[in-house]
């Protein structure tokens, strides 16, 4: 998962430390994210039509 | 977002397609400033601080829409408002590379013109497509600015208490209404916002007065047009927000804009901050319209009649807002 160091040690590590750093993956992170807010607001969409609906 | 129209680098150097392509992409060494970084404990800070403010001009937005929008459609236009609009007019007016402040000696500190204009302008985009609700309503060494300007705490603090007096007597001498005398409060804060890193107190209590007494006018005239704003939004932060750039203007012209070597710095003008407010208006107004515009046409802007009468809370949500044996609409005291 884009492992940042040589070797597992915190000793002398400097800058960014998070899995990926200065490669793709937090691109595809980024972008499950994003996928899985539009996929929230079409299901709240489908939702929030529904109950008007029963008030038309 | 580019701080000049052309997005070349302006004179700071900390602007530009190039500058924005090093620290703005998710992913490669561009990602560095957002992630757990040993060597930068302020980038993600601040990145957090602009967040709050894109919250805030969607909860301006949202008072003017209250009771009849949809929530999915509101969602979409406070992420236009809160990640885009906002956004635009804070590169162009609050960085040190903004051609707004370059070229104009736009000065906006407390920001009345690059959040609560875009904000209420934007709102009043939306409302021109949302229409009235129903028939009824309810009521370090040196501390600076982010322009880099000198600043103190206790001045702000005192031009703050006024402009919030300011305005409360001003709302109540051509109201006497509760409601607009708590919105005199907030008008007089945004009317001074711009320069609450200079001016006087007693100035900001007479521009803060001034505000307040505007209020009910302008409120009168939206409703004139046709327009809701339920809780007064674009009034309070929309016109009230242009007020308080240009006030800004009137008073303090020559003041350098930014920090910089003397002679070097913009300054501040009348003719600047007219400038800076009409582009603070149109830069929430046109977006706010046209994605309220969008949403209108595919049925995602208001709630249908039906379901409006029939209130919100009931229609939408699954548990009760009030506890039982209160209704949700009591009958004022006598």
């Amino acid at each position: 998962m884009g492992f940042p160091f040589e070797q597992a040690s915190w000793d002398g590590v400097e800058g960014a430390i998070y899995m990926g750093a200065g490669g793709i993956s937090p691109l595809i992170y980024t972008l499950v994210a994003a996928a899985a807010c539009v996929f929230a607001l079409w299901l709240g969409n489908r939702k929030e039509h529904a109950l008007y609906a029963n008030f038309k | 977002m580019p701080t000049g129209i052309l997005g070349t680098a302006g004179p700071n150097g900390i602007s530009g397609i190039e500058y924005a392509n090093a620290i703005a992409w998710g992913w490669g060494e561009s990602a560095q400033y957002m992630g757990p970084n040993i060597s930068d404990n302020a980038s993600g800070v601040f990145w957090g601080a602009f967040a709050m403010f894109a919250a805030t001009t969607a909860s301006i937005m949202s008072g003017a829409l209250i009771e009849r929008i949809q929530t999915v459609g509101f969602v979409i236009l406070a992420i236009v408002l809160g990640s885009f609009a906002w956004v635009l007019a804070a590169a162009w007016g609050w960085h040190a590379d903004g051609w707004l402040v370059q070229k104009f000696g736009v000065h906006d500190f407390g920001a009345a013109g690059l959040v609560h204009a875009v904000a209420g302008f934007f709102a009043l985009g939306v409302l021109i497509h949302l229409g009235p609700g129903e028939a009824w309503s309810w009521f370090g060494d040196k501390f600076s600015t982010i322009y880099g300007t000198p600043i103190t705490l206790s001045g702000m603090s005192f031009n703050i208490l006024m402009a919030m007096g300011g305005g409360t007597i001003g709302a109540w001498l051509i109201t006497r209404d509760p409601f607009w005398m708590m919105s005199g409060m907030l008008a007089g804060i945004i009317s001074t916002a711009s320069g609450l890193d200079i001016y006087w107190p007693g100035l900001t209590f007479v521009i803060a007065f001034a505000a307040g007494m505007l209020l009910l006018p302008a409120s009168r005239m939206l409703e004139r047009m046709g327009i809701d704003d339920a809780v007064g939004a674009v009034t309070v932060h929309g016109t009230i927000g242009v007020f308080g750039v240009i006030m800004l203007g009137v008073f303090a012209s020559g003041f350098p804009a930014l920090q910089g070597a003397t002679g070097d710095a913009p300054t501040i003008t009348l003719y600047g901050q007219v400038i800076g407010a009409i582009v603070f208006a149109l830069i929430g107004f046109v977006p706010g319209y046209i994605i309220a515009w969008i949403l209108k046409s595919v049925g995602m802007l208001r709630v249908p009649a039906g379901a409006e009468e029939h209130g919100l809370d009931p229609v939408k949500v699954a548990s009760a807002a009030y506890p039982e044996g209160i209704p949700a609409s009591a009958p004022p005291a006598e």
